[in-house]
């Protein structure tokens, strides 16, 4: 799987994105006030495409479960014919939902053309988002499977297994990705707050060690 | 609730229940990232409610709260934040409270 810790290329060099880069890196004073606007609306297009991945990732899983129980159906060598086309034409649906489903997150920054991948709509190097690439998983799971590759499947190392640990990891990065964007949100809220009516010339001393304490680990990643 | 000056943060109820959500997801990824998800949301509170305190907040008080407030926004930054670590401090945000 899944190649993580990327930084994310900047697709769009508009204005405001150029902006809200220029305010999360590292070498850039805190402010001002209209700055933290540009970063706040790069935060939201971030914070709505990691969530929209992060909700594929869920209806993924629940697609994996489907594929399980119908695998478990197929291994059984007891089934009829009739049984076993009734469970394989369930079983190609919900292997070409998967697949569907990869490729719609794919195209969330409308220019991937494999592959799982989020993208943040910030400048590179200001946020790191993890990037994953879910289709060898998904690739071994076989498209027609007989009893026996069925069984094999099922294994405790076998492709479905394989699959749902790499699902449990995307999901896992993306939710500490989604939770390292609403740190900026929140950070950017209080931000706003301290500065009241923009009449203070910068916030306190404090602030500025706290949106310190919070900015490089973005970068470390 | 209200701790002085006009300060208001949120009560100790809602710090022990995110604690005792946290508790309660053990496993389950689903559970777990709600709750994390509900323990940043609490902290983030935090932190905007001491930004919204301006000077009126004694000046060591605000700066503990922006202390730990950091300490735990920073931890829900991992792939696996430190569980015992946001139990902890929300069951002592709880006691403290409960006792102003």
């Amino acid at each position: 799987m899944a190649e993580t810790g990327r930084t994310v290329p900047f697709a769009l060099p508009a204005g405001a994105d150029r902006e809200a880069a220029r305010c999360l890196g590292l070498a850039h004073p805190l402010g001002p006030p209209e700055g933290l606007r540009a970063v706040e609306a790069a935060l939201a297009r971030g914070l709505a495409s990691v969530g929209e991945a992060l909700v594929a990732l869920d209806r993924a899983v629940t697609l994996i479960g489907d594929l399980r129980a119908l695998l478990e159906r197929l291994a059984d060598a007891d089934a009829t014919a009739t049984e076993r086309a009734a469970v394989m034409r369930g079983f190609a649906a919900a292997r070409l939902g998967l697949r569907s489903l990869c490729e719609s997150v794919a195209l969330l920054d409308g220019s991937l053309p494999r592959g799982l991948r989020v993208i943040t709509g910030i400048d590179a190097g200001a946020i790191v988002v993890s990037s994953f690439d879910l289709r060898p998983a998904i690739a071994a799971i076989a498209e027609a499977p007989s009893a026996r590759v069925a069984a094999a499947m099922l294994a405790p190392r076998g492709a479905l297994a394989e699959a749902e640990r790499a699902l449990a990891e995307a999901q896992r990065r993306l939710a500490a990705d989604l939770r390292r964007l609403r740190n900026r949100q929140n950070l950017n809220r209080a931000l706003t707050l301290a500065w009241g009516d923009g009449s203070a010339a910068e916030p306190p001393a404090l602030w500025q060690r706290l949106a310190a304490l919070l900015r490089p680990r973005a970068q470390a990643r | 609730m209200t701790v002085n000056h006009g300060f208001i943060l949120s009560s100790p109820e809602a710090f022990a229940s995110t604690a005792e959500r946290l508790l309660a997801a053990g496993d389950d990824l689903v559970a777990r990232r709600k709750a994390f998800g509900d323990q940043q949301a609490l902290w983030g509170e935090v932190l905007a409610a001491v930004a919204a305190s301006g000077d009126t907040l004694p000046s060591a008080l605000r700066d503990d709260l922006l202390r730990l407030a950091a300490l735990v926004l920073e931890d829900l930054e991992e792939v696996e934040p430190d569980l015992a670590l946001h139990v902890t401090v929300n069951r002592a945000m709880r006691d403290g409270l409960g006792e102003g």
